[in-house]
């Protein structure tokens, strides 16, 4: 019974225009965005800078780097935060500036007048630098900001650990979500590739990930997007066709459970959305697989379809979960903006640490054809994202079943008024 | 075989839409009369289970209508504006409900077409739901109600919106349906009722005014049906003075049928009462009572 209303569901999404539209905006995406190039060549000595980059987790490195950014940021007495998600530039008033100026003192070395001739040193440097562009025709809006070195180091003596804590007092002052969260500076900062490092990740993708692994993994990043927010479409018109056929009174009196209704179309949802994106899969699987063969390589048969279970799945099944639960509970297409919001937030959430650093983000990046030892560092707490976004799944189907069975017994939920009408 | 109803009082937020109604229906058709808003819709969505009741017992076949899932395999539904989804054809519909009804694909099988030729739509088992006229899918509807050969039938409104001759199809079809099963039919179009029940409720405000067989309900307003000849010019007063429930001008004469309890001031006939006439006499009493 279950098995024949599963096609039953199925069918009735394949009609749907919206599906299709899913369809082609995946394929669309995918072709702009993944290409054709599959072939992977093995790095020449002599290049350096061509090799591209990595992330370095060398503790040193790491409080080098930020430190450099943190003076600039305060120079300028200007942050970027990604409180909820979304990108806000954070300008601290007088009392927090004393106190960001007290920890940057205590990572320099230098005294408090030395740091705030800082800012008027960026100030001066800025304004000739767009006197400069301006005498060379190019316009204020136009120029790249100026990259200016304030020779300022870590003082002597100060370790890791208190590294991080000054870090995360820095990112209160802030407001958190900033670049200074511990978690972020742990995660390792970004480095330009040797020779000797790309060979080594060379090695790693034909050994390691048995070269169909990495190109999947990038398959992942860009259609993990992707699945993120467009299943809530079909997924909205499937569940507004109830209302509009006019049939749910007598689909609501016949003797099947609510959970049974609900989670069959559920996972026949799951399942059509899945479809385009394990064709792709397996036509990326393929692709890989003759470019291999050509340069005389083995691959692993299973990989795209392996990470795309993994890693995108989790993501779909939450989309798809939240759609329905919001179309149960406002009966409208609140749930594309809902999701609209939450996928934005996501993306912004991501975007300053494309490789790795998952956390419970929703879509987690890794925007990076190798970086196969960082991966593997980093693929318990990808599981464990995963897993969270999953269960969180199954709870949102659930909570669509409690509303549904609700309805169902003649309930009414007022927050429907609020979305009747969009 | 029966739907007993105890006490059964349900509110939506502080208004009261059905008030103490205490009520037996056995098995044939039961026709539940009443206007617009006297809570007909809101007592049949208590026994199919798609509302829940503020208080008192209601029980299908011995069945408390708080076990949903048994009631409802046990109850076929034709709701008010019946329809499905547009694209499926009225064969994949009866299928998906089927479906929904727990039914095996051998039964689905076996019950599905011929009930479709039992409601005329045979020909049209391929035709798609968006393409049906309101009567067709009406037929659709009931044939869908009597998918999983449930005990008790309810229909809402059925007729309403129905051109003259798909009305008449559509009671015979209802009478055909009712043998050895309970037939709860509303509606607010008496001829509907007379045509087809043997019993008879009327609810009003939530109130069920009556409650018994038709021959009871006629003899309400027996001796006090009247009709007359009267000038047109006329007409106004008389309406005014008694509840009309028939008008027939010719001319300038009207032929009228009317309710006195006391003989009329002017030429008048007595004649039998009809299911109407005893429903207009009924609510006029009611209002009377106010």
């Amino acid at each position: 019974m279950f098995g024949t209303l599963f096609l039953k569901e199925c069918k009735q999404t394949v009609k749907s225009l919206a599906y299709w539209a899913y369809v082609a905006c995946l394929a669309l995406f995918f072709v702009s965005q993944i290409g054709e190039d599959w072939n992977l060549t093995e790095p020449q000595p002599g290049r350096e800078g061509q090799y591209g980059y990595t992330y370095s987790t060398d503790e040193t490195l790491i409080m080098e780097k930020t430190l450099r950014r943190l003076t600039e940021d305060y120079a300028q007495n200007s942050y970027a935060a990604y409180p909820l998600g979304f990108y806000k530039r954070v300008i601290l008033g007088t009392e927090e500036k004393e106190k960001m100026g007290d920890i940057l003192a205590e990572l320099t070395g230098k005294s408090k007048e030395e740091l705030e001739k800082l800012g008027y040193d960026y100030i001066n440097e800025e304004s000739s630098f767009y006197e400069e562009a301006q005498k060379d025709g190019i316009e204020m809006e136009m120029a790249a900001p100026p990259q200016i070195d304030f020779g300022v180091s870590l003082a002597e003596g100060v370790s890791f650990e208190r590294f991080l804590e000054l870090m995360e007092e820095a990112d209160d002052l802030i407001g958190g979500g900033s670049m200074y969260t511990p978690a972020r500076v742990e995660h390792g900062v970004e480095v330009p590739q040797t020779y000797e490092g790309a060979l080594e990740e060379y090695h790693d993708i034909i050994e390691k990930d048995r070269y169909s692994g990495a190109f999947a993994r990038l398959f992942c990043d860009y259609m993990g997007l992707m699945a993120a927010i467009l299943p809530v479409f079909p997924v909205v018109a499937r569940t507004l066709q109830d209302k509009r056929s006019k049939g749910l009174a007598a689909m609501y009196s016949k003797k099947m459970s609510s959970a049974g209704i609900l989670f069959v179309r559920y996972l026949a949802l799951l399942a059509m959305t899945m479809l385009p994106l394990i064709f792709l899969a397996v036509f990326s699987q393929f692709q890989c697989d003759v470019a291999a063969k050509a340069a005389g390589l083995s691959t692993d048969s299973f990989a795209f379809l392996k990470y795309v279970g993994g890693w995108i799945f989790p993501a779909a099944a939450f989309t798809v979960a939240v759609g329905i639960f919001v179309s149960e509970l406002t009966g409208s297409v609140a749930a594309i903006l809902a999701q609209g919001i939450f996928w934005f937030a996501s993306v912004f959430q991501s975007i300053d640490t494309l490789v790795g650093n998952f956390g419970l983000k929703f879509i987690p990046r890794f925007n990076a054809l190798g970086n196969t030892g960082i991966f593997e560092r980093e693929l318990p707490g990808l599981i464990a994202n995963r897993l969270f976004y999953s269960i969180l799944s199954l709870a949102f189907v659930a909570a669509a079943v409690f509303i549904y069975d609700w309805k169902r017994k003649g309930g009414g939920i007022r927050i429907g008024n609020l979305f009747k009408n969009l | 075989m029966e739907i007993k109803i105890e006490h059964l009082d349900k509110f939506y937020g502080k208004k009261q839409v059905l008030k103490d109604l205490n009520l037996t229906i056995g098995e044939g058709m039961y026709g539940l009369l009443g206007t617009n808003g006297a809570g007909k819709t809101t007592l049949m969505k208590v026994i199919t289970t798609l509302t829940k009741k503020s208080s008192g017992e209601v029980s299908i076949c011995g069945i408390p209508v708080g076990r949903a899932k048994e009631v409802r395999s046990m109850v076929g539904y034709l709701p008010q504006d019946f329809s499905m989804y547009g694209g499926m054809s009225a064969c994949e519909a009866m299928d998906y409900l089927g479906v929904l009804s727990g039914l095996t694909k051998v039964q689905r099988k076996e019950r599905i077409m011929p009930l479709l030729s039992r409601v005329n739509l045979q020909e049209d088992a391929k035709t798609k739901v968006r393409a049906m006229s309101g009567g067709m899918r009406r037929r659709l509807g009931i044939a869908q109600a009597l998918l999983h050969d449930p005990k008790v039938l309810i229909v809402d409104e059925p007729t309403a919106g129905l051109d003259p001759e798909e009305r008449v199809r559509f009671r015979n079809l209802l009478c055909e349906v009712a043998q050895s099963r309970i037939v709860l039919l509303s509606t607010h179009i008496v001829g509907d009722v007379e045509a087809t029940c043997e019993h008879i409720g009327v609810l009003d405000k939530g109130e069920l005014l009556f409650n018994g067989t038709v021959e009871e309900f006629l003899a309400l307003a027996e001796g006090q049906v009247y009709r007359a000849e009267i000038s047109r010019l006329e007409l106004t007063k008389v309406q005014e003075m008694y509840p009309v429930t028939s008008i027939l001008t010719t001319g300038g004469t009207a032929s009228i049928r009317f309710i006195s309890e006391k003989p009329p001031a002017f030429l008048a006939e007595k004649c039998s009462a009809g299911v109407e006439d005893a429903y207009l006499y009924l609510m006029h009493a009611k209002r009377r009572e106010f």
